[in-house]
């Protein structure tokens, strides 16, 4: 057990947290895949819309990741396949007949072929690209993360340690796949029969959860070695499959935000719709965002399913006003993470927000609060600036292949520019995938 | 209000149209935007960049009320040693409105504001017309940064600067320190001192010498006995019995001296300093880093000394008072575009400042004041620092990825 301190980051405390592990069961009548939480996919479909699908048979085949399929999570109808420009995949619906026929499992013995085939492979992503690995190829390092990402949702220890069987049976199928170590990282000592793994004590201001931040503090990412990442979501559901020998595709979800009436936590299916699992929960003129308020996906009506990585969903308040002479405001109850607002001498316990970009886009003015939230191993005001111009050759040099999206969230939440550097990290990680395989 | 901001909302053009940045930037003037968040990251800091060059501006409030008051005393003070009647220009009309008595506080203020408004008024005008325009023919957002560069430009100036010049200055400065490079946040020099600079070596007489520092001196001409030299002038000349000959230490501290508008109190600095370093806008390394440059610098020379310059004795804390020293360290160097941009290279760009500085003002035989220069200096090593600190992460990266 060794205890990693994480200088840096922000807290950002936002209303409707869920703290109570009470579990209400939700089924969803529409189930979504979207393609975004697979980089890279270049689809081949199995089957087509308006085609029966039962549990777990494969939908998608990946032709750039040769043996990946991507299942559905239900038995019914595929109500329609959404595509976008130049027929890019969008999402596939799958409307829920509730009948819960199964597909043939096939149990092989080796693990990849095992797992892909009961829908279990996306678990894993494997650095840099954040993508799910190939079926046959054995990892080096697994980070397992047992972090509470996002300040609203319920502590994940929490059902860890309810699950604890399931989750002992996981981590031993981790121990089995990696060549060399698995990490097991949480903000709480987890309970766990396995020995083997190491455990890493986690302390530390958001984004201090993300994995990006653990793989550099205890084992950073190097081109000879393979590191993946797992949710500890994810070892569970492994964990009930192996004792099961069944298929596994429940997930608990947080339903939280500061528009949600009442947080609670859910048991559910992975790709539930938004709508479902939130219905009679929220008043107000409000965004559905699976994931946080600082990183998830708030889609259309074609995408708003729960995403493939995310265990939370958000609430947040879509009723944006124009204030008068805004400059001159005192700000009692606005959240920065400078001190320009009275709510810095103030220090309310927890802010409300809305969607509001709260400011003109301009060119990046940096003050010093990139530095100031940085937890990772970069030089942010260069990175970010290298990203807003696509410099893919600087990007590579400062750190691109250590992180993923979700760890530029906090950055784009702390501009006063208003730049949205998720968005151009996707674009410009995108374009570094496509130099380097074509 | 409603009928304000349904007039914004009705007339909001389309983001091709030619005047869409300037529309934007005047309805932000008077409403918050209510642009919705877009993307993964839907909630965003209240913090905009409005907000910060508000939080600048309001920063200068006390040096720029302190330096029309400050103006007003010596400018009376001198009109009434040399019995003067007049200042000499058009000044003096509405001087004359509210009188001329130089014992009496308000009479001293509206002195000052008489010669301050207008300077302020011109760069303002200046410096705002020469970012829109220039914004929207290049069609990019027209930047509130303006408004910092254009107020600090104006305390930056003498009190009797023609306005003409005050207003070349300015636009000077926006178009080529910063307009021409694609705006605030692209410039790579301090626009404010780019302005500043040009006209320093543009229009010489008039900027520099004894005889602009005081209100009205260079209209009336000298008289015997008095002199309107900065603390600095004659601390080039004389040394440090100079200095004490004419201020005490306190003096030179809290603002009573001749000098340009906004950089006489040291004091009323420093605490807009704090201000800006509680409210994160300015960085605290890069006033630290100049500080302690300075203070290394000059007591190096201290201990070499010189028989020849009288500057090489100035010890730390007058450097400090003197000059505008204090209104660069607060109000220039603090500006983050221009400076470092790593927490290592903030450091060092602060340091650097501090040893050009004293480098100048003692070194130098040409001109006794550093700031402007060691700042600008500074902006043109920021690129080279921040190249140096970022090799040293990147070589330990690529080193350890390709292992």
């Amino acid at each position: 057990m060794k205890e990693i301190k994480l200088k840096g980051g922000l807290n950002v405390p936002l209303f409707g947290s869920v703290e109570k592990f009470i579990v209400e069961d939700v089924e969803s009548k529409f189930i979504g895949i979207l393609s975004e939480d697979y980089f890279g996919l270049k689809p081949k479909f199995l089957l087509s819309e308006g085609d029966q699908v039962r549990v777990g048979q494969p939908i998608i085949e990946d032709k750039t990741n040769h043996g990946f399929k991507i299942v559905s999570p239900v038995s019914g109808v595929i109500s329609s396949v959404n595509r976008g420009e130049k027929r890019a995949l969008i999402s596939v619906e799958i409307e829920n007949d509730k009948k819960n026929t199964l597909f043939e499992l096939n149990i092989s013995g080796d693990i990849g072929e095992d797992l892909n085939s009961a829908g279990l492979w996306d678990s894993f992503r494997e650095r840099p690209f954040d993508r799910v690995p190939n079926i046959n190829s054995k990892p080096n390092y697994i980070f397992v993360n047992c972090c509470r990402k996002d300040p609203l949702e319920l502590n994940p220890n929490l059902i860890i340690s309810k699950e604890n069987n399931f989750f002992d049976l996981g981590l031993d199928v981790l121990e089995e796949l990696a060549e060399d170590a698995v990490f097991l990282c949480g903000n709480e000592e987890i309970e766990t029969a396995n020995e083997n793994v190491e455990k890493f004590l986690i302390s530390g201001k958001y984004p201090s959860g993300n994995s990006s931040a653990h793989i550099y503090k205890i084992c950073p990412i190097r081109k000879s070695k393979k590191t993946w990442t797992i949710s500890w979501q994810d070892v569970i559901r492994i964990g009930k499959y192996i004792s099961t020998k069944s298929y596994c595709f429940e997930k608990y979800v947080s339903v939280t935000g500061s528009a949600c009436i009442e947080p609670k936590l859910l048991k559910t299916v992975s790709g539930a719709s938004l709508t479902e699992l939130t219905a009679g929960n929220t008043n107000k003129e409000s965004r559905l965002i699976s994931g946080s308020a600082l990183y998830g996906t708030s889609g259309d009506s074609y995408t708003s399913y729960l995403t493939r990585y995310s265990d939370q969903v958000t609430i947040i308040s879509d009723e944006r006003k124009a204030n008068l002479f805004n400059w001159l405001k005192l700000g009692e109850k606005d959240h920065s993470a400078t001190n320009v607002f009275l709510s810095s001498i103030t220090k309310p316990e927890k802010f409300d927000f809305d969607t509001n970009v709260n400011g003109g886009y301009r060119a990046i003015v940096p003050i010093g609060v990139f530095d100031e939230v940085n937890v990772f191993d970069i030089d942010p005001t260069l990175f970010l600036k290298s990203l807003a111009i696509g410099d893919l050759v600087a990007l590579r040099e400062l750190g691109i292949f250590d992180l993923i999206p979700e760890d530029m969230s906090v950055f784009s939440y702390v501009c006063p520019s208003k730049y949205d550097y998720v968005a151009l990290f996707k674009d410009c990680i995108d374009d570094i995938w496509k130099e380097e395989n074509s | 209000m409603k009928f304000l901001e349904s007039f914004f909302d009705r007339n909001r053009p389309q983001k091709s149209n030619t005047f869409f940045y300037l529309y934007e930037v005047v309805q932000n003037f008077f409403f918050s935007s209510k642009v919705a968040t877009t993307g993964k990251t839907h909630i965003r800091d209240r913090v905009d960049v409005q907000r910060v060059m508000v939080v600048v501006w309001l920063a200068t409030f006390p040096a720029m009320f302190w330096g029309m008051y400050n103006m007003g005393y010596f400018g009376l003070d001198y009109l009434d040693k040399g019995g003067f009647s007049t200042t000499g220009d058009w000044h003096n009309s509405l001087i004359q409105l509210v009188g001329t008595d130089p014992s009496n506080h308000l009479h001293r203020f509206w002195f000052g504001m008489v010669y301050f408004v207008p300077i302020y008024l011109t760069v303002f005008i200046t410096g705002i017309a020469c970012e829109a325009i220039f914004s929207t023919i290049r069609r990019h957002e027209i930047n509130e940064g303006a408004f910092v560069s254009t107020v600090l430009f104006s305390l930056s100036c003498p009190p009797d600067i023609p306005l003409w010049q005050a207003a070349s200055g300015i636009a000077f400065g926006i178009v080529v320190g910063k307009e021409l490079f694609g705006g605030t946040g692209k410039n790579f020099l301090n626009p404010a001192l780019t302005g500043r600079a040009f006209i320093y070596f543009a229009y010489p007489t008039e900027l520099s010498g004894d005889m602009v520092w005081v209100a009205g001196l260079a209209d009336n001409g000298s008289i015997d006995g008095y002199s309107g030299a900065t603390a600095l002038g004659i601390a080039a000349l004389e040394g440090m019995n100079g200095i004490n000959s004419n201020f005490t230490w306190g003096q030179t501290f809290f603002g009573q001296i001749p000098g340009s508008i906004g950089e006489t109190s040291t004091f009323l600095i420093l605490l807009a300093g704090a201000y800006m370093v509680y409210t994160k806008i300015a960085s605290w390394r890069i006033i630290f880093g100049t500080l302690a440059g300075m203070i290394v610098m000059s007591s190096a020379l201290n201990l070499i000394g010189s028989d020849t310059n009288p500057m090489f004795a100035i010890p730390w804390y007058w450097h400090l008072t003197i000059g505008s020293f204090a209104f660069g360290l607060v109000y220039m160097a603090t500006e983050p575009v221009s400076a470092a941009n790593t927490n290592m290279g903030r450091w060092i760009y602060g340091i650097s400042i501090g040893v050009i500085v004293v480098l100048i003002r003692v070194i130098n035989p040409a001109f006794p004041e550093g700031m402007m220069l060691a700042i600008l200096f500074a902006n043109l090593l920021a690129p080279a620092i921040d190249f140096t600190i970022t090799s040293l992460n990147t070589s330990r990266r690529m080193e350890r990825y390709n292992s």
